[in-house]
Parts: C-alpha cells; structure tokens; sequence
C-alpha cells in the first residue's frame, strides 16, 4: 500500500463521513418549493381560488376593524361554498377568540387543522400553533369554571374531550 | 494510473459537496416597530439597533415603523416586533405572538407607569375631583398613556363618557408631549401621560414639575419589548434574545460612516428578561377597561 492507496482511502471514509453528515442534517427539513402554500383547496379552478383569497383578506379587514358580525356571515358563505377547505374554519376561531368564546374556537381551529395538518407544521408558512396553545389555555381555563359551577354538565365535558384532542396535537406538532 | 484517476474521482466528489444551504439565499428578517413619537423619530433611533442585530446575528434585517392601530395587520407579515405591552398581549392571544425581552429606560427600568397630571393651580386633588372636568388622553392603544388612566379614572366611578365635561386625543405625532404641554397650557383641567415621558420633559427642562399634581399614578406595568412572530425558528430567535440581554451601554455600530452607541440612540438603558406571565398585569387591566384584546361588544 503505497502513499496514494492510503490518500484514497481516507478520501473514500472522509466522503462517507460527511454524506451522512449531511444527510441527517438535512432530515425532514422542508423543501423551498414548500414556500407555496400547501392549502387544501376543493375548487381546482384558478378563479375559484381567487375568490377564496380574496374573500379571506376581506374577512380579515373586517375583523381588524371589529366589524364580527359581517366577518361571520361572510365566513359562514364560504363554508357552505368550500366545505373542505381549512381557512374559513381557522378564521371563524378568531371571530370566536375575538367575542371571548375561546371554548368555540378551540372546537373551529379543531376543524380547520383537521383539513390542513400543516397549521401545527412549523416549516409550513401556514403555522399557527403557538396562537392555537394560547387559545387552547383559555378554553380549558373556561371548561374548568363552567365543570365548577355545574361537575355534571355533559355537553362541557365532550368540549373537554375537543380541547384536550388538539392540545395533544399542538404538543405533538412540529413546533 | 488507475489509481490516480480514482483518487482525483474522490477528490472531485468532496470539493464538489457543498451544503445545500450554502445556496440558499440569506433571508431576511423585518422587524416592525411601533411608532412612538413620529415614523421618523422612530427609523432614526433603531436603526443603529437593528444594524448591530444584523452584524451579530449574521443576518439581514429590515426595519419598519408601524403605526399603533396598524400593527395587528402587519404582524402576520413580520418576524420581529417591538411594541408597547398592550399591543404585546394583543398579538400574544390573537397572533400568537412570543415575548422576548423588555426595554428597560427611565426611574422604573424594565416597567412603565401612566399618570394623571393636572396643573397645581387648578386645585384638583384626587381622581373624584376629575368629574366635570376635561381630560386630554395620549393615543387609545397607549397603556400607560390611556388605559392605565382609564382604569384609574374607571376605579374612582367616573365613566370618562359621561361623567367628564369632555375628553380629547391630540392628533399626530408627539402625543404625549402635545397632552403635558396641552395641561400646561391650561386648554385642558388634567390630562394623561406615561411616567416616562414626563419625568424626561421634566429633566430636559421643557417643564417645571412643580407646576403640576401628579393626581393619581397607575400599576407598574411592562414597558416597551421585543417579541417573536410564531413562524420564526425558535433556535433563530433565542439567538436574538442573547443578543439583546447581552447589549452593553458602550457598544456600537457603524451608521451611514458614523460610530452610534446603540443604546444612548435608542434611548433605551438595556434590555432584560421577562416572561409572558408578567403581562397578566395588562391583561387584567385591559378586561377592566373593556380594552382589545379582551373587548366586548
């Protein structure tokens, strides 16, 4: 074995080494063309989707200008429109946040991570988790006034069973 | 031969293995700050801060002054914010929004009071004499220039819609300052300004403090801080955090071809750790006052 073999041989272990650096290092990271959104979305259409945006930003104008009730009926038009689609689900928990019914927007942000995961998914730009942790505190905190006041009461306690099912996977998400 | 042709192979293979984040653009963070006084007041004294962030961090950033009531729109656009703490809890409960540090500038440190002041010679003793007089407040999402006093003046039994003769918000920029000169001035019996603002009028000798009565002073509550938005890497942002506690008074940056003290341009004395639990002080007085993000329609 002469100089050469032994260079090329610690080349072979030094390129071993390091693919496998580089390969776990790079485990499970996302991909850029992940930038796009990754929306579960019921109309293929371009145009039906445009409509969806659009109608989304206007909900959120009117909800920054506190204007709930028309941000609620607008929200309701497009579930019954895009029934599968997550978006106006998450959007409707805010409306519900924003009127301190924290317990009904748990059960909505419930639905909208159930049609799209990648709310809880931290390498996604659609992440909300750590809203979704502040509104799952104050709804169980709500649970546990109502279940003081009435221990009996059936319809708080299967609330209960919703909050506790997304604070599982807020805990278990990619955050 | 062979050999020399599977040695320079190899060789190739190695050179040729960049990281795949070496490729990658560097990103860019924004940061979007509150205005306080004027956008330009605002630019002017972050922007050394927001320079030695970059320097420190390796990073990029890009730095934005965001009106008061325009900042819920925008944050879902940020990465970085530096707010008071009402539109800290704001953002905490409706974006998600994580704490970071706290500012620490004037007699309080890292905490803030808002005041009641009323000229001397108006008499006026106690919040109760407040009724039937007129009030100017700072600017509505202001917690030490309106809510703490609303909550002061809401705790006495005066209902500022009724039971004063009435109430104003100077518009533009240099609120506070327009309240403790519009006090001064006599165009208004009392008005309400933070601690802060008015201890630094007072030391710049803008204004005689024995001029006034302080009539009534608010809770400490958590002064001006810098929190994360929910979609920024939390090794990235604790990161940032260090940088920000470990910032000394006699550090500097390079700006447009000047050395700035960072701190001394901000006017801010240091910045220090503070958890989201210390702003259940605001969260409480905000519930009081029917103030967002607890408000009730």
């Amino acid at each position: 074995m002469d100089w050469l073999d032994r260079i090329s041989i610690w080349a072979i272990v030094i390129l071993i080494i390091s693919s496998f650096a580089l390969i776990s290092g790079h485990v499970g990271e996302a991909r850029p063309e992940r930038h796009l959104q990754q929306r579960v979305i019921t109309a293929d259409h371009p145009a039906a989707q445009s409509e969806m945006e659009n109608n989304l930003k206007l909900v959120k104008n009117l909800m920054e200008a506190n204007n709930l009730d028309q941000s609620e009926t607008l929200i309701k038009e497009l579930i019954q429109k895009f029934p599968y689609e997550a978006a106006p689900h998450m959007l409707m928990g805010d409306v519900h946040m924003r009127r301190q019914d924290p317990v009904r927007a748990v059960l909505e942000y419930k639905e909208a991570v159930g049609f799209n995961p990648d709310y809880l998914d931290k390498k996604t730009p659609l992440f909300q988790g750590k809203k979704l942790k502040v509104a799952v505190g104050e709804a169980l905190a709500e649970i546990d006034k109502g279940l003081r006041r009435n221990p009996s009461d059936e319809s708080l306690k299967n609330k209960r069973k919703v909050i506790y099912f997304l604070q599982r996977k807020i805990a278990g998400s990619c955050s | 031969m062979r050999r020399s042709l599977i040695f320079l192979v190899l060789l190739f293979g190695i050179v040729s293995c960049n990281a795949p984040a070496s490729k990658e653009e560097k990103r860019t963070y924004k940061i979007g700050y509150m205005i306080c006084n004027s956008e330009q007041e605002t630019l002017h004294r972050f922007k050394p801060l927001t320079a030695y962030l970059g320097k420190k961090l390796g990073a990029h950033f890009e730095m934005m002054a965001i009106d008061t009531t325009d900042f819920t729109k925008q944050v879902d656009s940020l990465d970085f914010t530096h707010t008071n703490s009402l539109l800290y809890i704001m953002m905490s409960r409706n974006q998600g929004v994580e704490i970071l540090t706290a500012e620490k500038s004037g007699s309080l440190g890292a905490r803030a009071k808002g005041i009641i002041i009323s000229l001397k010679k108006r008499g006026i003793g106690n919040v109760r004499e407040l009724k039937g007089k007129s009030m100017v407040f700072g600017p509505m999402l202001g917690p030490t220039s309106y809510m703490a006093q609303l909550d002061l003046l809401l705790k006495s039994g005066i209902d500022p819609e009724s039971d004063l003769s009435f109430y104003a918000i100077p518009p533009g920029s240099y609120k506070h300052e327009k309240v403790i000169y519009g006090v001064l001035f006599g165009k208004f019996d009392a008005g309400a300004a933070p601690l802060l603002d008015f201890e630094r009028m007072v030391s710049e000798d803008r204004i005689d403090k024995n001029d006034f009565t302080v009539v009534a002073e608010g809770d400490p509550i958590p002064y001006c801080n810098f929190a994360v938005t929910q979609k920024v890497d939390d090794g990235f942002a604790k990161r940032f955090k260090e940088v920000l506690l470990n910032i000394k008074k006699d550090d500097t940056v390079e700006i447009d071809g000047q050395v700035v003290k960072v701190l001394e341009r901000a006017n801010v004395d240091g910045y220090e750790d503070i958890r989201n639990s210390d702003f259940d002080v605001v969260r409480d007085m905000a519930k009081r006052t029917n103030m967002p993000p607890y408000q009730r329609y």
